[in-house]
């Protein structure tokens, strides 16, 4: 008895030793600590994509038309859906015209196929409702005195309402609107608001109805040189603004807006956010997301992909088009 | 053990304990546990620690040891830690465990002397400085990884009632980078600067104090103090020249300077007082412990960052980042609840012992609602194991050798870090996750 129990004993502690000797073995190397895994709510930072069509890199998305053959874009708004959908006011040729692309990767899209033939409408933005329909606002050129809302029917066949839901007062330009639906499933457009000897600004008006509207950001004021002096903030105007409704890694609501902060001929990304439709918007404290370089970035319009954030940007000047920028590092938090 | 031996002892023991770095970082065992029993026990041998863990839990234990001990073992954690549902990436907490118990009489006192050390197998010691803003969880990023050298002494003072002190001991960073020279701003290539760096490593020191006071056989209390540590990494940069441009070297600047001072508290212990009772025996041990961390002094690992820039009469400033905020951490008391049990065997010949624990450890953290993200939450712990008292039969060792493995399992529970910003870089945090690690361990007594 005491033999076969010294074996067990003894077996025992071979086994200690051996799981000692193995758990060592098991530590030999150490790989560096990554940060592919923290968390990444698509803030910054942002890196401009070249992207490979045929033997040539370009930093276009939607390249400045070289003749009139080919379509002008510049300002997009990109939803995903199994694939990043991009609408736009399309210029080709003398027709305009609202169309859409689809694209698998984010880079290289389709032909834009028309969805709304309205040579007079800019900007639009699109947004998807509790049931699944898509909801479209866009300006109305030439005086962009309103903003007009359609909706996609069952059978894909956008209808506009007969009354603008955003009427413009007196001296004012209504442009670039955004369009999200709350978490009631009440929809609140925003738009770039200016007028003769103001800088541009973000209103926002729930739906249709003008008693709600309101300012919900404005241009930055305050700023100073390295040296001390007043200066100019680089989003002295806001403008362009695109919001979504995200869910944070929480749970929470959150309202994203990306816009353009214009200072003169520049003009950057900036980010700014708030928990209610209509603010208080708060700037990220370590704007702008995406600098002027000597480039304008203008019209900035994001979306979520299942494990990056992309961002496409109208670019305006000599040579307008849109580019695209991605935010890859770390692992997505929010979702819209 | 005869008088005269036992002197020889405590004299090699003292001797060995002055001329050894006299250190005892806790912060891997702090988190973990130390020494089979220890682990397996979840900590809770403040009373009762007699062993080389004694060292770490209690000195006072030493004086109570009725054997020379030699222990040897490895152990390791491994995290499963979780932000927003996504496991991170961190590092594993693993390493060499042992040390050596010296017991002996002095002018008819037992006494012993401990050494206990945690000798990481990856790093010695790792300072880093995070951002703020970066997310990590701050009680598992530095704290396991660094080495931790343990040395005591516990002095039985009359039958039953034993006190005990040890000493820390590790080195915090000083260094200056200094260089100076001539930046030629219109022809780069005709700048020429010369660099020195001077670093020290300075001491860093800390004492411990215990109590073991057993007023029956079957009762044994334990009160310990660990003193507050914090290893601190301190840098300068110092950049001081004339500034010229030009074919000609005009003097634009003629004696520049540029200087930062980076400091941060990287590596913190805080200040713990543990109080234990325990009902034990021969074949028993049932404790529980209560340990007060002083987490309200952890002044955060953020870097603090000056700087000065003097450029003459050139209209030039360098923006501050921001200084840290405060870490607002807070006290926490934890409790534990440890068992042991002889199920097979006798003492002196081959048994084996199970042992078990239990503990829940508040987080010290607020919820980091600011630009901050040290990342933390309430925790509980369970442990178990297995020892083996192994009688050698070709008697090699004059008692039984004992063999021990240990499992502990750390789970933290999801916690929502909900930032007041809407407009937070970062944005809403979900942390989570668990830890699992394990040890073996080989003891001998003479």
């Amino acid at each position: 008895m005491y033999s076969s129990r010294s074996e067990i004993f003894g077996g025992l502690a071979r086994a200690s030793v051996l799981a000692c000797a193995l758990a060592a073995c098991g530590t030999l190397g150490d790989e560096p600590p990554s940060e592919a895994a923290l968390p990444n709510r698509g803030v910054t930072p942002w890196t401009l994509v070249d992207i490979l069509r045929g033997a040539w890199l370009s930093s276009w998305v939607f390249v400045p038309p070289a003749t009139s053959a080919l379509p002008a874009v510049t300002e997009p708004c990109a939803l995903w859906q199994d694939g990043v959908h991009v609408f736009a006011a399309v210029q080709l040729g003398e027709r305009r015209f609202i169309g859409r692309a689809a694209s698998e990767d984010g880079m290289v899209f389709g032909a834009f196929e028309p969805v709304l033939d309205a040579a007079d409408l800019r900007a639009p933005h699109v947004a998807r409702a509790a049931d699944g329909r898509l909801h479209l606002v866009a300006a109305v050129a030439p005086d962009f005195g309103r903003i007009v809302h359609a909706v996609e029917s069952e059978d894909s066949v956008w209808r506009m309402d007969e009354t603008p839901w955003v009427q413009a007062r007196a001296g004012e330009r209504l442009e670039s609107p955004s369009l999200v639906f709350d978490a009631d499933d009440a929809p609140w457009v925003y738009w770039t608001r200016s007028a003769d000897g103001t800088t541009p600004r973000v209103d926002v008006q729930r739906g249709s109805d003008a008693s709600t509207r309101r300012a919900v950001l404005e241009g930055a004021t305050g700023c100073a040189s390295p040296s001390g002096a007043a200066t100019l903030c680089w989003d002295a105007g806001v403008a362009r603004p695109d919001v979504r409704r995200a869910t944070t890694a929480a749970g929470r609501t959150v309202y994203r807006m990306f816009y353009a902060g214009e200072r003169g001929e520049a003009s950057s990304i900036g980010f700014a956010a708030a928990f209610s439709p209509d603010g208080p918007f708060e700037r990220y404290a370590f704007n702008p997301v995406l600098e002027a370089d000597g480039r304008a970035f203008t019209a900035p319009s994001a979306v979520a992909r299942p494990r990056d954030f992309a961002l496409y940007v109208g670019l305006e000047g000599a040579r307008p088009g849109v580019m695209l920028a991605l935010d890859s590092v770390g692992a997505p938090s929010e979702t819209w | 053990m005869n008088r005269r031996l036992g002197l020889t002892w405590g004299c090699l023991s003292i001797f060995l304990g002055l001329v050894t770095p006299w250190a005892a970082s806790a912060n891997p065992l702090d988190a973990f546990g130390f020494g089979p029993r220890g682990v397996a026990m979840g900590s809770a041998v403040t009373a009762t620690a007699r062993d080389v863990s004694a060292t770490y839990y209690n000195p006072a234990g030493l004086a109570l040891s009725d054997a020379l001990l030699l222990e040897v073992g490895y152990t390791r954690v491994e995290p499963a830690l979780t932000l927003n549902g996504v496991e991170q990436d961190v590092d594993a907490s693993a390493g060499l465990q042992g040390g050596l118990v010296l017991p002996g009489v002095v002018a008819g006192h037992r006494v012993g002397v401990g050494l206990g050390v945690h000798l990481p197998d990856r790093r010695v010691t790792r300072l880093r400085a995070l951002r703020q803003s970066k997310p990590r969880f701050e009680l598992y990023d530095n704290r396991p990884q660094r080495l931790s050298i343990t040395s005591g002494l516990g002095v039985e003072v009359t039958p039953g009632l034993s006190l005990g002190a040890a000493l820390t001991y590790l080195s915090g960073t000083e260094g200056a980078l200094r260089v100076g020279g001539v930046v030629h701003t219109s022809e780069p290539e005709r700048t020429r600067l010369f660099s020195g760096m001077d670093v020290n490593l300075k001491a860093v020191r800390y004492p411990s104090f215990g109590l073991q006071w057993c007023p029956s056989r079957a009762v044994c209390l334990g009160v310990s103090e660990r003193e507050r540590f914090e290893l601190a990494l301190d840098l300068d940069v110092d950049v001081q020249g004339r500034i010229v441009s030009g074919a000609d070297d005009s003097v634009i600047v003629e004696r520049g300077r540029f200087f930062l001072n980076s400091r941060n508290a990287d590596l913190f212990s805080p200040r713990q007082v543990a109080v234990a009772a325990a009902w034990t025996g021969p074949d028993h041990t049932l404790e529980a412990d209560v340990t007060w961390l002083q987490w309200s002094a952890f002044p955060g690992s953020t870097a603090t960052i000056l700087i000065e820039l003097d450029l003459g009469d050139l209209d030039f400033t360098v923006p501050l980042p921001d200084p840290p905020g405060p870490a607002r951490y807070h006290d926490i008391w934890v409790p534990r609840v440890g068992a042991e049990r002889r199920v097979l065997g006798r003492a002196g010949q081959n048994s084996l012992w199970t042992r078990s624990g239990v503990f829940y450890e508040p987080s010290p953290a607020p919820e980091q609602r600011g630009l901050g993200n040290s990342l933390d939450a309430d925790k509980w712990g369970v442990s178990a194991g297995l020892a083996v008292d192994w009688v050698d039969p070709w008697g090699l060792s004059p008692r039984p050798i004992e063999f021990a493995l240990s499992g502990l399992w750390i789970g933290l529970l999801e916690r929502s870090h909900l930032k007041a910003s809407p407009a937070d870089g970062v944005g809403d945090v979900v942390s989570g996750g668990a830890l699992v690690g394990g040890s073996a361990h080989v003891q001998l007594a003479f």
